[in-house]
């Protein structure tokens, strides 16, 4: 060797080794992070309104009322406040479906899908769950919906595994698929007795969860997710299963190379996220008036996992934060339709411009990792809650 | 005349630069020496635009030079070969060099691009396939294209962040010639190394740089080797302990090759019949020229590539079906050549990572994690291996690239493997980190393990191997001793035999 010489062991292990200068990029302080971040969520929500309001302006509308009307339809009253609970349910578990699947590098964007599946399995079973008893039948309601799910997902999960077709083109055309298949079956073999619209027959009623107060549509079902809020939070943390998922997430070929099965986490991280969605409309259905499967029955709550996961900063906590916002602002839409005169429609593309801000705010740089074909959707927020 | 006077930048409390100067005279070679993280990358980032320096001043050709971004700096006459190739790999190398013209909405005609090439390439001596996607082409091809792309822009300064590092010694060779041929035409070139010998070979000028400032600058003449060599890292290293421990006998083999066999990448052949033995208490070397199956080798020993055909045996137990994970359990630790993307994963924390082979070693029931363990052995290792800053919950993200590659070996040693396959550990490491990582395989080996090094750098093989294996087009071709020396493995490396 040219250099006939180099420090001894001891002097090495002693020594504080070279790190005079780090990377450049690499450096940041945690707390400084933090703040930013918080300070970043907080611009984008701010950017979003903001653009809304340009936009109501723009058709003639007063922001100022309409926003007024939006904050007390969310939070005005006790109602509003079980209203924003209500519709903050479904969007928590989307939340948390698109959560575990992207902190492990998965873009399931087909919760959508999924719930359709998990909602027309519930439908389709309910006369038969209707028999058991009370807990029996809401648990195994619960349980088909996730199973069904979960299923759903792994045709994806399977196509990725073994044939490497892309999630985000397979979860999106598995959705165009359920929404046909409840399509036709509420047009057809699932329509209800009265066959006027295309609707399924409601849940019978000895499956409905009870109410929890008098006039509002507060049910038994809202306490589900904010206890997988827990385990999720709790799994990821501090589970074998959760740190492989981060793992695999945030570096796959190096967990490939330590040793972890990379193909069963990724697999079951797809059926995972889908049994997270499956739950969201069977809860409803258990839970809500009508108690009906229909074309509207979700809506999109699916696709508003996104952003809600995203707000959320991929964290199970931040998530159910966010969930709440997007609950606030589902309920306070209504009300803004009707106290302030401009449509509930304009709060979807507030919502579609928030994701926008949320994506393109500084540091995230989620199209530069993509492009170096890294850091998969866990980029989009930075590094999660750990 | 290229001048940087003093410069300062620091990253949070990180300081990485500061009293760093550097000054780049045209037809002159310039090297940039300093261990890792002395500030050289940051430094050449500085005079490229792509960070701001927040004291000092640059001056170019006596006047103010205030970069802001890249094109400032391409237009000022810089140019920059970065250590990560910036080429499209499936456009050609003219197309490729048409990219970098600014011309984003004129017709260029393919004929034209080619010629244009085709002159470039020969004014300045660097022969590159005009045709074929840079995607298919060599390590040392693509640099020659990175470097005419920074002539073609009309580079007068051209920079390249430690060029040597991705390329075999033939290339190294080749590159060094180009260099000279540009120094001769009055080009200012700058390159960054940890080499000494790289110096030596092709500068003129060197400055080193030591925690970000510049501790000695001036004609390479003026100074001896061991001048270099205290500057770099601060006071005269100790004598290498080769030979002291030298005498370990090899015992019975532990690690056993037999006709092992796997296709590369795209169908081609990687490995043919590769047949070794590592014994307890030996070094195996296996040198090559890069890309003669050292990879697809290494890959197929973790188990991360499928056998075609052939065993793995590990202490009497075949291993040729197992998953990684298994063969890790059976015994079996990888210190793999990139640490960025196989051996770590960077978000996570360095707890985390040492976690990330073993973790079934720290489970509680029910699939919990026990994590007050997995914290009392990380700060264990941390000790026990210097990784610093010691703080189990830092991610590994921030930490020096020497750090970096102690929390893998840390988290490799600490399973207690019987054999260790270890693929360019030391690559990027500076004297220091690389003699530690020297010495953990060493220590491997006197108590008993086997231990399969492969290695591009030949010095490292020569110093540390009891045997060194030669691969070449996926064979292994002969298995010599170290005492066979630099030249014989030289010439087994590239093929033929010379005649004397």
């Amino acid at each position: 060797m040219p250099l006939g010489a180099g420090p001894t062991d001891e002097q090495i292990a002693g020594a504080d080794g070279p790190q005079g200068g780090t990377e450049p990029g690499f450096v940041a302080s945690p707390n400084s992070a933090i703040l930013s971040g918080a300070g970043s969520l907080a611009l984008s929500v701010g950017g979003a309104l903001a653009v809304g309001a340009l936009l109501m302006v723009a058709v003639g509308s007063h922001p100022v009322t309409a926003y007024a009307a939006l904050a007390s339809g969310a939070l005005g009253s006790s109602y509003a406040l079980t209203e924003t609970v209500v519709r903050a349910t479904p969007l928590l578990f989307a939340g948390l479906a698109v959560l575990v699947s992207f902190r492990c590098g998965i873009w399931n964007i087909g919760a959508e899908g999924q719930m359709l599946m998990a909602s027309l399995a519930v439908i389709w079973a309910g006369p038969a769950l209707a028999g058991l008893p009370l807990w029996v039948g809401w648990a195994a309601a619960l349980a088909l919906g996730a199973a069904v799910g979960a299923g759903w997902s792994l045709l994806a999960g399977a196509l990725r595994l073994y044939r490497g077709v892309p999630e985000v083109i397979s979860t999106l055309m598995l959705n165009l698929i359920a929404y046909q298949l409840v399509s036709w079956a509420v047009n057809g073999p699932l329509i209800e007795a009265a066959r006027s619209q295309p609707v399924s027959n409601p849940l019978p009623q000895a499956l409905w969860l009870p109410s929890l107060g008098g006039t509002t549509r507060l049910h038994l079902g809202v306490g589900l997710p904010w206890i997988l809020v827990g385990l999720v939070a709790f799994a990821l943390a501090r589970t074998a299963f959760g740190f492989r998922l981060r793992a695999v997430g945030a570096g796959e070929r190096a967990a490939r190379a330590c040793g972890v099965p990379v193909g069963g986490v990724v697999l079951s991280t797809f059926a995972l996220s889908g049994a997270l969605a499956g739950l969201a409309p069977v809860t409803d259905l258990l839970g809500l008036y009508p108690h009906r499967l229909s074309e509207g029955l979700l809506s999109g709550v699916g696709y508003q996992g996104i952003p809600v996961a995203l707000l959320g900063g991929l964290s199970p906590w931040g998530c159910a934060v966010s969930a709440l916002f997007f609950g606030g602002l589902a309920s306070g839409s209504d009300a803004m339709e009707q106290m302030a005169g401009v449509s509930s429609v304009s709060v979807k593309v507030l919502q579609a411009v928030l994701v926008f801000f949320l994506v393109a705010r500084p540091g995230v740089g989620a199209l530069r990792q993509l492009a170096k074909g890294r850091g998969g959707p866990s980029a989009l927020v930075g590094e999660g809650d750990e | 005349m290229l001048e940087a006077r003093n410069v300062r930048k620091t990253y949070g409390g990180t300081v990485a630069l500061d009293g760093a100067s550097l000054a780049l005279e045209p037809g002159s070679i310039h090297a940039v020496l300093g261990e890792n993280g002395a500030g050289k990358s940051t430094l050449m980032r500085v005079l490229f635009g792509l960070v701001r320096p927040e004291g000092g001043e640059l001056l170019l050709e006596g006047a103010a030079y205030r970069p802001g971004s890249p094109a400032d700096a391409l237009s000022a006459g810089l140019g920059m070969v970065h250590q990560h190739f910036t080429l499209v790999p499936t456009l050609t190398a003219a197309e490729n060099l048409g990219l970098g013209q600014g011309k984003l909405w004129r017709w260029t005609s393919r004929r034209s691009t080619n010629a244009h090439l085709a002159s470039l390439a020969s004014g300045y001596g660097m022969a590159v396939p005009p045709d074929a996607p840079v995607g298919s082409l060599s390590v040392g091809e693509k640099q020659r294209i990175e470097i005419l792309k920074a002539l073609a822009r009309g580079a007068r300064y051209l920079i390249l962040d430690e060029p040597t590092g991705v390329l075999s010694p033939l290339e190294v060779e080749e590159l060094f010639a180009t260099l000279r041929r540009l120094r001769d035409q009055g080009v200012a070139v700058a390159f960054i190394s940890h080499k000494l010998w790289e110096v030596e070979a092709v500068a003129d000028q060197v400055t080193v740089l030591r925690r970000g400032r510049t501790v000695l600058t001036g004609g390479l003449a003026c100074y001896s080797r061991q001048d270099l060599v205290t500057s770099m890292v601060g006071s005269g290293p100790g004598e290498t302990r080769r030979g002291a421990e030298g005498v370990t006998r090899p015992g019975a083999p532990l690690l056993l090759l037999e006709s092992l066999s796997a296709l590369g990448d795209g169908g081609r052949p990687g490995i043919l019949e590769v047949s070794l033995q590592v014994a307890r208490g030996e070094i195996l070397g296996v040198a090559g020229v890069e890309g003669n199956g050292q990879r697809e080798l290494a890959e197929c020993l973790v188990g991360l590539r499928r056998a075609s055909a052939g065993a793995l045996r590990l202490d009497g137990l075949d291993l040729s079906h197992l998953s990684t994970g298994a063969r890790r359990a059976a015994g079996l630790a990888y210190i793999p050549e990139d640490r960025h993307a196989e051996g770590l994963v960077l978000p996570l924390s360095v707890r985390e990572n040492l976690l990330l082979s073993k973790w079934g070693g720290v489970r509680k029931g029910l699939g919990l994690l026990d994590v007050a363990a997995s914290r009392r052995e990380a700060v264990e290792a941390i000790a026990r291996y210097g990784i610093r800053p010691a703080d189990p919950e830092m991610p590994v993200s921030a930490l020096s690239g020497g750090n970096q590659q102690k929390a893998v070996v840390a988290r490799e040693m600490s399973a207690g493997p019987k054999a260790v396959l270890a693929a360019n550990p030391t690559r990027g490491l500076d004297l220091g980190a690389a003699a530690f990582v020297h010495s953990v395989l060493r220590d491997h080996r006197a108590k008993g393990g086997a231990c399969l090094l492969v290695s591009s750098e030949l010095e490292e093989l020569l110093e540390i191997c009891d045997r060194i294996a030669v691969m070449r087009q996926g064979r292994v071709v002969s298995v010599v001793p170290p005492s066979a020396g630099r030249e014989t493995l030289g010439q087994l490396m590239v093929g033929g035999v010379r005649c004397h």
